[in-house]
């Protein structure tokens, strides 16, 4: 980010310094001529020679607004940022100061990025100077600011920028979704603060928000596709809402809603293996336990492989602990203990080792891992668990798009040997450096985030472990059997709702259609003289 | 009792499971689920094609037309119509394609293993009321490519048949109408909710009456086991909820 920073600083020092260079007062209107037959190469090159030779400082500022218009324009995205920030930074006395910031928005989007870009318009941000911007772009950065400070924690800055984004706007949809969000992580706040009056209030606001976005659907076909039309990645908004639904309602202690909306996430689907193992503990939350370890069941099967879910294993050890099935119990805390907690040397060494951040973007950028490569080390699991994250896609395509750009930029002729090309050149790379430095801290703060997660777990796998052994100590002192097939009958299977259901005895395979229609019945083994 | 049923070389398993998910004595597991392709209340138009099998002496080819409503999962009621009098009006044995004698009659006439009069009488068409039963609908693995579902049915009813004979100068004659009764087994693979493809073994028996007039009157029970193949188009039933969804 520092260097970023630099490199516009840099440009901007070039600009005045280059009007020291020869003057040619017919530079711009043929840079302007070449702009308009579309000669893009050739416009960049006479806007950049205008912008540091004009001796007209009106010229220099058109120059430079539209080099960056013109690099934008074939491709450049990188490019073209450098001198729109150059414009945005300069504040309202630039010319093109609003079209500077639009510019910056249109390649922010460009290059999905959402963290670089909006973190220098919050920076420079001047609500009386972004009055007069076209609503539309002001609302995209109003939604990025509000982005940008939701993931710095600024709550209430964020739901004020995210509230004011216009309703017509693309963008509409997605800042409801990130205020909804925000009201949840508040109810969750509020009642881990035993705040129950506040922290119900905000879920109810989330829910209703959720509700307004897919009621942006009208809930049919037609009016949906209207809406698809309308607002960025509405669909994976209207997804999301779902999901998020059930969490609100989870939050809320209504697990019987919870449920029935986690089970509207369609099998296979994206979020499937989320909403499995959250429906698992909102089972559990009702005393269903067959259904939870129905659930996990299919969480566990081999069609999701090795997921990365630490904590199934310990809800799985939990609700056989529940129901006195104490060596079902061990079952799942042991293989928690073989799958998960056997890695946590490996990724401390890994995170506590003296590795600079660019050593851990391999894991990220690359498809194929060299052997000696330490990223090669992290168990492939846990790979796949971080390549998980939505962010890793905007990483990759961003250092996609600079590798094209940099051979862009490489093989236009007109700008061979021309200081343009040069500083171009010079621009991508510097982004290229720092790319590789945040994907690779990205990762490192993955890798120690799971290791925190796998170690968090661990002290609740020890607890359930000591209840066990407590359980059995009272089952031996009682002079009750241990075995739990002596202590009680399974219980009967379950019923079909009517004939239009199967019922399939699971018989130790998997079939891909019976994959979230497992229940359970388990043996009711806890004797009365313990409860 | 409803089972899986397995194709033949085909591994059913789609993987190995997990050493840690191996059953305990203290649990069951179970899949409830929603029937792929229920029939309930739903109306069967089967488009039928068959021929006769294991008759010595007759071969008939077979076109028909089933209507099935599906009171149930399991429970059927069917009228059919089958006819091997096609063309319809043809009366000579060359022009005749849905039923024919085999070569067996011609080679052993005047011996004496040559066939009766009645023997040789066929069913030209065929109306029935059959009552349906499907006891068993299972899934297949096709090669671990693909899921299939089908059921398997027994059925049985009555009807009537138009019974014809061909004279000794190639004329095909009408010998009457008469009861017929009639049972079977098959199986209904689904194709997709409103399409499946139909496998049917069914035997018809009739009283077969030839009066030779001067030769007197051959009788005889016959049955002519039938091979069907069939085209069944599904309307109506629990049509699946339509909700929007984002998915």
């Amino acid at each position: 980010m520092r260097k970023l920073i630099a490199l516009f600083g840099l440009l901007l020092a070039l600009g005045p310094a280059a009007a020291q260079a020869q003057a040619n007062p017919n530079m711009i209107n043929d840079a302007v001529d070449a702009y308009n037959r579309n000669d893009l190469g050739r416009a960049a090159l006479l806007f950049y020679e205008a912008k540091m030779t004009d001796t007209a400082a009106a010229n220099r500022a058109k120059a430079e607004y539209y080099l960056g218009h013109s690099l934008f324009k074939l491709g450049m995205y990188q490019s073209a940022l450098a001198f729109y920030n150059a414009v945005f930074v300069a504040g309202p006395a630039h010319p093109y100061y609003l079209k500077g910031a639009e510019g910056l928005i249109n390649v922010a989007q460009a290059l999905r990025d959402d963290t670089l870009i909006p973190s220098q318009i919050n920076k420079y941000y001047n609500s009386q100077g972004f009055a007069a911007m076209d609503p539309m772009a002001l609302s995209r950065i109003n939604y990025y600011v509000g982005l940008l400070l939701y993931r710095q924690d600024k709550l209430d800055l964020a739901m004020a920028y995210l509230g004011a984004v216009d309703p017509k706007s693309p963008v509409y949809a997605k800042a409801l979704f990130l205020l909804a969000i925000i009201h949840t992580k508040l109810g969750v706040r509020f009642a881990q603060g035993r705040d129950e009056a506040r922290s119900q209030a905000e879920y109810d606001t989330a829910i209703k928000l959720f509700e307004q976005i897919l009621d942006l659907s009208g809930r049919e076909a037609a009016r949906a596709r209207q809406a698809l039309a309308t607002y960025d990645d509405i669909q994976r908004i209207w997804q999301l809402c779902t999901l998020n639904l059930a969490r609100a309602f989870y939050g809320k202690g209504d697990y019987a809603k919870a449920t029935v909306y986690y089970a509207r996430i369609p099998r296979f689907s994206r979020d499937w293996a989320d909403a499995l193992f959250e429906i698992g503990w909102g089972f559990y939350m009702r005393q269903e336990f067959g259904k939870a370890l129905g659930a996990l069941h299919t969480l566990h099967s081999p069609y999701f492989g090795d997921l990365f879910h630490p904590e199934s294993w310990i809800l799985r050890g939990t609700i056989y602990f529940q129901a006195c099935l104490y060596d079902e119990a061990k079952v799942a805390l042991k293989h928690f203990e073989d799958n998960y907690v056997t890695h946590l040397p490996l990724l401390k060494q890994l995170t506590e080792g003296a590795l600079p951040p660019e050593a851990y973007a391999s894991l990220l950028l690359k498809d194929q891992l060299a052997a000696d490569d330490p990223m090669a080390k992290v168990p492939a699991f846990i790979r796949a668990s971080i390549l998980d994250n939505p962010r890793v896609e905007n990483f990759r395509y961003f250092l996609r798009s600079l590798e094209a750009e940099a051979k862009a930029i490489e093989n236009a002729d007109e700008w061979k040997g021309t200081r343009l090309q040069q500083e171009l050149a010079g621009v991508v790379s510097v982004q290229r450096t720092l790319l590789e430095k945040t994907a690779g801290g990205f990762v490192k703060a993955n890798l120690m985030q799971t290791y925190q997660t796998i170690f968090g777990y661990v002290t609740q796998a020890k607890m359930v472990g000591l209840e066990i052994t407590s359980r059995e100590r009272l089952l031996a002192k009682a002079n009750l059997p241990q075995a739990a097939e002596e202590r009680g009958k399974l219980a009967p299977r379950p019923k079909t709702p009517d004939e239009t259901y199967n019922y399939w005895p699971f018989r130790q395979e998997y079939w891909e259609d019976e994959l979230g229609f497992y229940e359970y019945t388990v043996r009711l083994a806890c004797p009365k003289e313990l409860e | 009792m409803k089972t899986r049923i397995l194709m033949t070389l085909v591994a059913a398993a789609l993987l190995a499971p997990p050493a840690a998910l191996a059953q305990s004595p203290n649990e069951r597991v179970h899949v409830l689920q929603k029937r792929d392709y229920s029939v309930k209340n739903k109306i069967e138009v089967t488009l039928l094609g068959g021929l006769s099998l294991g008759d010595v002496f007759t071969q008939n080819y077979s076109l028909g037309l089933g209507i099935d409503y599906h009171l149930n999962e399991a429970f059927a009621l069917e009228a059919s119509w089958f006819t091997s009098g096609f063309p319809a009006g043809a009366t000579n044995d060359s022009a005749r394609f849905g039923m024919t004698y085999t070569d067996a009659v011609s080679e052993l006439e005047g011996t004496d293993l040559s066939p009766l009069a009645a023997d040789l009488s066929m069913m030209s068409n065929c109306a029935s009321l059959n009552v349906q039963f499907s006891p068993i609908y299972g899934k297949f693995s096709l090669f671990n490519a693909t899921i299939g579902h089908a059921d398997f049915f027994l059925t049985a009813g009555g009807g009537v048949a138009w019974t014809e004979y061909r004279d000794s100068s190639d004329q095909w004659q009408d010998t009457g109408t008469y009861f017929v009764g009639n049972f079977g087994l098959g199986f209904r693979i689904f194709i997709a909710r409103w399409f499946a493809v139909r496998l049917d073994l069914r035997d018809f028996a009739f009283s077969a009456r030839v009066d030779q007039g001067a030769n007197g009157v051959s009788t005889k029970i016959r049955n002519n086991l039938f091979f069907m193949l069939g085209l069944s188009f599904l309307f109506g039933g629990e049509e699946p909820v339509e909700i929007w969804s984002p998915y």
